[in-house]
């Protein structure tokens, strides 16, 4: 965001000397670097205002001038640094005098839509003025000057060029509204305004909205000049929560969402990440699973990390939760597809999480309660310190003390619920242009039954059925931009996973320690190019202890209940080590478009395989003034290497190769209205050297498929009372075992997504939003046809008898993952209503997702003998009423 | 890359890939959605199959062999326990039995398909195969119910060893694939209408020629193990059932239990009739279990046989049909008694248990009870 008011030239008497006196200006901000469409930035305000003096050999001469500075302000608002913008250009010592009188200035600094306060530079200029000789005033003038004035010109910041249509409010003390429009000059005015503090409020399409403070004196007029900054276009594959602004998108596509729009939307519970579901490319996942199924590709080909350090899950249990809370984000960066070479190890999306810098301002803290969870936050300045600071958050699920007695109430058969809590820990040291962090954050879910009486069909699975998922992180993060043109990032973590599954006497236990590294570098080495090095490093050792039924010996039929088998115990300690190294270049030739090529370069110890990936990503604004159009484009190979079990004795195969995906990726987008912007984005993914599990061999990589599909956003961007999105997806995904088997739809297909949801302020602090899904039903392998499809033979046999154990095994299918369920289809909504105090607010809330108790379809059962089918219904509806508050 | 592994069984190659497929799936999804469907079952009181242990149709009860295990130059008894218990009372069946299929490939029963239409079409032309390996018969209505109301004896090839594979433990074991077909009509082959790849080569017809579906006809297979040291396995010995500590027998007037007005379902809450009485059934089995040879512990140790117990009845309802015997790890448990339910309509109902050992070792008794 880049404005600059050029206001007050003071026409009568000159303030802050007798005579002559320097005129303070409303400061312009401009963040270090462009930032996305963002939240707004409240620019600093002047709090001591520090007089030049006025040069005596000018004074002497009545020569009067203006300079223009250029302020480093702190998040402290004091002025770290000032420089010569623009010169008076006569010499006399007027810049001179600026400069050595802008250290003196102090404001209060700017801030971020969180509150946080944030280092701006900002435009600065000094006017040097001598006082009007006084005349003596006829009775008009005398009148007038109980009144002023204000004119003024918008311009654009890239040229000057004047801003037409700009709408300009002007906000008196009392509320009273007065608007004008800018004409073909940019030129607007005010006349017989009442002395006194105004608010003025520019608005125009395409460029960001631009609020100053303006001081009206009795018979003065004002002339101001501001300068709006363009809507920064957006980049591909990204959403930010709260948008950093120092690093300029490397990527194809780019979608804002900012924390005030998660907030709102319904069925999400204010969980950020959750709201990723409801984005373009993202395809519901079956039943309630936390899964990211991202443009046809695996849940497990798309990896999650937190600054930079990759998690195990994103997700709670059911998918009720992400493991981060919204309030401790700083950003969510969400990459479908075409992501930069920074990132690697996956053939799918990439989801990346910030946590946010703690406040350093004061103390603040949150609790929420609702009947999933509870969570709460602490966080300020470490005491008697003004540069460091801490946050701690925390937060458990609560469904087990209530969901047991419902679930035995209904005669359910589990009447036990998920546990499930996280944690966040930071305390971060910050510096002109840097900072240091220590993070520890991790998540445990737990979930055990006491299983009294076996499961239908397996008579040995009797006792503890328990799973249990956990990570933990410590981390250190430094960051420190060297000067304007070189930027050091680097991150050290080490972490801890565990996964326990167990049912009976079967186990699964994996345990693994691990270290990750991450160092980039970046360097701007022309002002069109900046050059982005860096490497990223993971090691670890994994332990793993397993009980599993054994295969069938020969002598041990077949078909046997999997509880009965003998067990078979596997223990295994082992190291592992996937370095990386990448570069990239970033370049914006001429205006408008940015072109980033990249290199990767993956080695994986357990393959020995390495993985060589070039990436070009390229972005072009065929028109950047109002309506905005872009396109863009990128393509890529990404490498994901096996799993270790695939990949390493005693369950591997030697001598594997890494996953291959090429991503091919376009798009276009274009500014509608102010408010409605609308995106298309078409990708294609070639998928082959795919790992599959042979039938009778080890693993190899001979699978092949494609992901083909079209991504359309229509976003209308919040104003006061609105804002919502419709997103509709269409794709198809094919895998093939190898080359002579025959092309099937992959697990997760889904043919057609949508999403619609809005969120209307109904004023008086009461909001309500809802949230509509429409999804084509999951891909079933049917056992038993649907009587209802045509060819569907009910007297069909589709078992077969198994002597040894006595029971019914489903005949071999010809027709894999054939069947649609039927059409999902589901809605959910959430009111709120928001009380505001002096030091605090509280919120109350109601979430009802499903809220017409659609009973979905999310999987098919059989009988003992698979004649006969039924459905298994998704969730019911789930209303969640949450109160929260803060300060 | 440093690496220590312990395998405590020895692993084979040829074994190994079973393991692989088993590893191959991520282990993130399916652990979410065995969560899912644990909660998915917590939130519904599951679908309204009947359970498997209500006979209603026609059924096969057990499948049993005589030996297991059988030797070298032995002989291969069936003996085959099945149910018609449709309302209108049990018909004559036709049972089929086609033996003869060796160490298919793969270790498959789709390997034995050609085979077998081979062998059933020299049936349907007269000319059945002089080895002995299919019969055909048509049972009356009173083998209904009957324990082994039908047998069938296939020699075992000399040579059946020629074709077989070394196991973990360096024994040759081959085996011997049977598969039997009870239709309450006429079997007939399939050829032409499906995919007889993976889908059934045979079909059940009546009379009118219409093709009959799985409440008048089971089709399946058994299988026999034949090894080089000539172990054995016996069939885990099984004294009799008793309902509330009386024996059950064949004569339903030994046991008479009163009847259940309101039905009673398994398996999701109890009955919500309260004058409804439950009998404890159990089926009397010592800890029989034997030493599986090929099975170890941890630390070596050779374990034992895994033993259940499946009841089944022609009415009523049980509170748990399925019930461990024994087990390697917890040993013998005394607890796989279950309790009964009877039906709400009086008259005869007949119950079974069929107990299993993991080695296709099969014992399985039979009692009636009059519900009055």
């Amino acid at each position: 965001m880049f404005a600059l008011s050029n206001g007050a030239h003071a026409q009568g008497t000159p303030r802050g000397t007798s005579d002559a006196a320097p005129q303070p200006q409303p400061p312009a901000t401009k963040p270090t670097a462009p930032q996305p469409a963002a939240p707004k930035v409240t620019m600093p305000e002047m709090l001591k205002y520090s007089p030049a003096e006025y040069p005596a050999e000018a004074r002497q001469k009545r020569i009067e001038g203006e300079v223009v500075l250029k302020l480093d302000i702190d998040i402290d608002g004091k002025v770290r640094a000032a420089t010569l913008e623009e010169s008076a250009g006569v010499g006399l010592g007027f810049d001179e005098a600026a400069l050595a009188a802008a250290p003196g200035l102090l404001f209060e600094p700017a801030r971020k839509a969180d509150g946080n306060p944030v280092r701006v530079l900002i435009l600065f200029k000094y006017t040097f003025e001598l006082a009007a000789v006084p005349k003596p005033q006829t009775p008009e003038q005398q009148q007038a000057a109980t009144l002023g004035g204000l004119d003024g010109v918008v311009s654009r910041v890239e040229d000057d060029s004047p801003l037409p249509a700009a709408v300009v409010k002007l906000t008196l003390a009392d509320g009273k509204v007065l608007t004008s429009a800018t004409d073909a000059q940019g030129s607007f005015g005010f006349e017989h305004l009442p002395a006194g503090q105004y608010t003025v409020d520019i608005a125009v399409a395409g460029y960001i909205p631009w609020t100053a403070r303006e001081t009206v004196t009795a018979g003065e007029a004002i002339t101001v000049r501001y300068r709006l900054q363009r809507t920064q276009p957006t980049a591909p594959g990204v959403i930010d929560v709260l948008v950093e602004g120092e690093r300029p998108p490397r990527e194809v596509v780019k979608r804002t969402l900012t924390r005030e729009e998660i907030d709102m939307i319904p069925g999400t519970r204010g969980d950020a990440l959750k709201s990723l579901q409801s984005l373009p490319g993202v395809a519901r996942p079956p039943f309630i699973a936390g899964l990211l199924i991202v443009r046809g590709s695996a849940a497990q080909d798309t990896v999650a990390f937190i600054d930079g350090t990759e998690i195990p899950l994103i997700y709670h249990f059911g998918g009720l939760s992400s493991v981060v809370p919204t309030e401790v984000l700083e950003r969510i960066d969400f990459y479908p597809g075409n992501f930069s070479a920074q990132y690697g190890r996956a053939m799918g999306g990439i989801v990346d999480v910030g946590l946010r810098s703690p406040k350093y301002d004061g103390y603040h803290g949150m609790a929420q309660l609702d009947f999933i969870d509870a969570r709460a936050m602490f966080e300020g300045p470490i005491p008697t310190t003004d540069d460091w600071a801490f946050l701690i958050a925390g937060r458990r699920s609560w469904m087990d003390a209530w969901l047991g007695p419902v679930l035995e109430s209904a005669g359910a058969g589990v009447t036990q619920a998920p546990v499930y809590y996280d944690y966040q820990a930071a305390l971060e040291h910050k510096w002109d242009g840097g900072k240091l962090r220590f993070s520890f954050f991790g998540s445990d879910d737990a979930f055990e039954i006491i299983n009294d009486t076996p499961p239908a069909g397996q008579p040995s699975a009797v006792g503890s059925l328990g799973l249990h998922l956990a990570y933990q992180r410590g981390q250190v993060m430094y960051q420190d931009n060297i000067d304007e043109r070189q930027r050091l990032r680097w991150m050290l973590a080490v972490g801890q996973d565990d996964i326990d599954f167990g049912l009976g006497q079967f186990f699964f236990n994996l345990n693994v320690i691990s270290v990750s590294n991450r160092i980039e570098y970046s360097n701007k080495v022309l002002d069109w190019m900046t050059v982005n090095t860096g490497l990223d490093f993971q090691a670890g050792i994994t332990e793993l202890q397993l009980r599993v039924p054994a295969p069938p010996e020969e002598g041990q039929p077949n078909g046997l209940p999997f509880s009965v088998k003998p067990p078979l115990l596997v223990e295994q300690l082992r190291a592992f080590s996937r370095p990386a190294v990448y570069a990239e270049v970033e370049m914006t030739p001429v205006k408008g478009l940015r072109i980033v090529p990249g290199l990767r370069l993956d080695y994986a110890l357990d393959t020995k395989k390495f993985d060589l990936q070039p990436r070009l990503n390229a972005r072009y604004d065929i028109t950047s003034e109002f309506p905005r159009t872009t396109v863009k484009g990128g393509i890529g190979l990404y490498s994901q290497p096996p799993e270790f079990q695939e990949s390493v004795d005693p369950l591997g195969t030697i001598g594997l190769s890494s996953n291959q995906a090429v991503h091919v990726g376009a798009g276009v987008e274009q500014d509608m209205t102010e408010q409605l912007e609308v995106s298309a984005e078409f990708f294609y993914k070639h998928l082959y050297s795919l790992v599959e599990g042979g039938f009778l061999g080890g693993f190899d990589n001979v699978g092949l498929g494609y992901a083909v599909g079209g991504e359309f956003l229509l976003k209308y961007k919040p104003d006061d009372r609105f804002f919502g999105w419709l997103a509709y997806t269409v794709s198809r995904s094919i895998r093939q075992a190898d080359e002579e088997a025959d092309e099937v739809l992959a697990n997760f297909d889904q043919t057609h997504n949508m999403t619609v949801l809005g969120s209307f302020k109904l004023g008086n602090g009461w909001t309500l939003g809802a949230r509509f899904r429409l999804a084509s039903g999951s891909l079933n392998t049917a056992r038993v046809c649907d009587p209802a499809n045509e060819g569907c033979d009910p007297n069909a046999i589709n078992a077969i008898y198994y002597g040894p154990s006595g029971t019914y095994s489903a005949l071999p299918s010809s027709a894999s993952q054939q069947e649609r369920l039927p059409l999902f289809h589901q809605m959910d909504v959430r009111m709120d209503k928001k009380w505001k105090f002096e030091d605090w607010a509280f919120t109350f809330y109601l979430d009802v997702q499903n809220i017409y108790n659609n009973q979905a379809s999310e999987a098919i059962t059989y009988n003992y003998n698979f004649t006969e089918r039924s459905y298994v219904s998704g969730l019911p509806i789930l209303p969640s009423i949450g109160l929260r508050g803060q300060f | 890359m440093s690496a220590a592994t312990k395998l405590r069984r020895v692993p084979k190659l040829r074994r190994v890939p079973k393991l692989r497929a088993l590893a191959a799936r991520h282990w993130r999804l399916p652990l979410l959605m065995l969560l899912v469907l644990l909660v998915g079952s917590a939130l519904s009181c599951g679908s309204t199959f009947d359970p498997s242990s209500d006979v209603q149709t026609l059924r096969v009860i057990s499948v049993t062999a005589a030996q297991p295990y059988p030797a070298v130059d032995g002989t291969l008894a069936l003996r085959l326990t099945f149910s018609d218990s449709i309302k209108e009372g049990p018909r004559p069946v036709q049972v089929t039995w086609i033996a003869g299929c060796v160490d298919p490939q793969g270790g498959s029963y789709l390997a034995c398909y050609p085979q077998l239409i081979a062998q059933f079409t020299a049936l349907a032309t007269g000319q059945p195969p002089a080895d002995g390996s299919l019969k055909q018969e048509v049972l009356e209505v009173s083998s209904s119910g009957v324990v082994g109301a039908t047998t069938f004896e296939y020699d075992i090839p000399t040579n059946i060893l020629d074709s077989g594979q070394e196991n973990d433990f360096g024994v040759k074991v081959s085996t011997v694939v049977t598969f039997f077909a009870v239709c309450a009509g006429e079997l007939k082959p399939l050829l032409g209408e499906e995919d007889t790849n993976a889908a059934l080569p045979l079909g059940c017809f009546d009379t009118d020629g219409h093709r009959l579906n799985a409440r008048d006809f089971v089709f399946g297979y058994t299988q026999q193990y034949v090894f080089d040291d000539n172990r054995a396995n016996e069939n885990p010995p099984a004294g009799g059932l008793t309902l509330d500590a009386v024996a059950l027998t064949e004569d339903a007037a030994d046991n008479t239990v009163v009847h259940c007005p309101e039905s009673a379902e398994e398996g999701c809450g109890p009955p919500a009739a309260s004058d409804c009485t439950s009998y404890d059934l159990k089926v009397l089995v010592d800890d029989v279990a034997e030493t599986d040879p090929d099975a170890r512990d941890e630390e070596g140790n050779v374990l034992r046989e895994v033993l259940w117990v499946d009841y089944f009845a022609e009415g009523g309802s049980f509170d748990g049909a399925r019930k461990l015997i024994s087990d390697p790890i917890s040993g013998y448990t005394s607890e796989f008694n279950t309790e009964w339910t009877p039906p709400a309509e009086p008259g005869e109902v007949r119950i079974w248990a069929v107990v299993h050992d993991n080695r296709g070792g099969i014992s399985v008794v039979s009692g009636l009870v009059t519900v009055e």
